[in-house]
């Protein structure tokens, strides 16, 4: 079961540790990132910051749709891009909500939030999947921030 | 002398940095500080750090473990040696690196910091009281 799918170009950092974790009832976060898949310093790296006692799964977008549907944990995840979530949506990812957390950010793109950047591109996107496919998107950063849309 | 770096979220380092320039001299001294938060590009940031650490010993102290700033000084310290990262940063830890920078081997000096850093921890109220 997925209990939330977040964009987090940080990946596992103080805000999923000190912020959501506690608030998720959460046993795996899967991380969607084929550069991480690629650096086995970046997977011990990420073992370290995860606190002990949930399973962490690291996996690329094609492989990461199929493993989230048939993992029998309560499963957290967290999404490099918004690249990495296109494809993923096109591999058959169809969640209800999908939470903007961070978006690196870059010459061009428009502020959202505190760490949400966007391009045109991404915004427009992203409302495709509002209106095609019935996918929420929210920009929230943490449990208790308010949630706001695109 | 060793060069450091505060990697922190928001303007964590920055203030610290400022706090210790009040309190001891740190003139001269290689110290700079870099936020996380914000409009950060974060590959730029850990391009920027490794490039500073490339020129020679460097101590980075960055704010909480697992955090994003210790996730880029851990990148940093990936391929080099001469990189150490300690995290748990507070004024008294970095008023220790620059006091004894220069007067300890790399190593040595961060286990000062750490030492120093905890030795600081304490309950100041029973303290006074005894």
């Amino acid at each position: 079961m997925i209990v939330l799918t977040r964009i987090d170009n940080r990946l596992i950092h103080g805000q999923i540790v000190q912020g959501w974790l506690p608030s998720l009832n959460a046993s795996e976060v899967l991380i969607v990132s084929p550069k991480v898949v690629q650096k086995i310093f970046l997977q011990k790296m990420l073992r370290l910051a995860l606190p002990s006692g949930y399973k962490l799964t690291i996996k690329e977008a094609k492989d990461a749709v199929k493993y989230a549907a048939e993992s029998v944990e309560k499963v957290f995840i967290i999404i490099e891009d918004i690249e990495n979530l296109i494809e993923m949506i096109k591999e058959g990812f169809s969640p209800k909500v999908i939470t903007l957390g961070n978006t690196q950010f870059m010459e061009g793109k428009k502020q959202y939030s505190q760490g949400v950047f966007l391009s045109e591109e991404e915004v427009k996107e992203l409302k495709k999947l509002e209106t095609e496919k019935q996918i929420s998107v929210e920009i929230r950063s943490l449990p208790t921030s308010l949630v706001t849309k695109l | 002398m060793v060069k450091i770096i505060l990697i922190t979220h928001g303007i964590l380092g920055q203030a610290l940095l400022e706090t210790a320039s009040a309190i001891c001299c740190i003139e001269g001294q290689d110290i700079s500080a870099f936020s996380v938060s914000g409009k950060v590009n974060l590959q730029d940031l850990e391009d920027k750090i490794k490039t500073i650490c490339t020129s020679g010993e460097t101590l980075i102290l960055v704010d909480t473990f697992g955090g994003t700033a210790c996730n880029i000084a851990l990148k940093c310290s990936m391929d080099n040696d001469t990189v150490f990262v300690i995290c748990g940063l507070n004024l008294n830890m970095l008023l220790t690196a620059s006091n004894n920078n220069g007067k300890l081997p790399l190593k040595e000096l961060c286990q000062k910091v750490i030492t120093d850093g905890k030795k600081a921890i304490f309950e100041a109220t029973e303290n006074i009281k005894k």
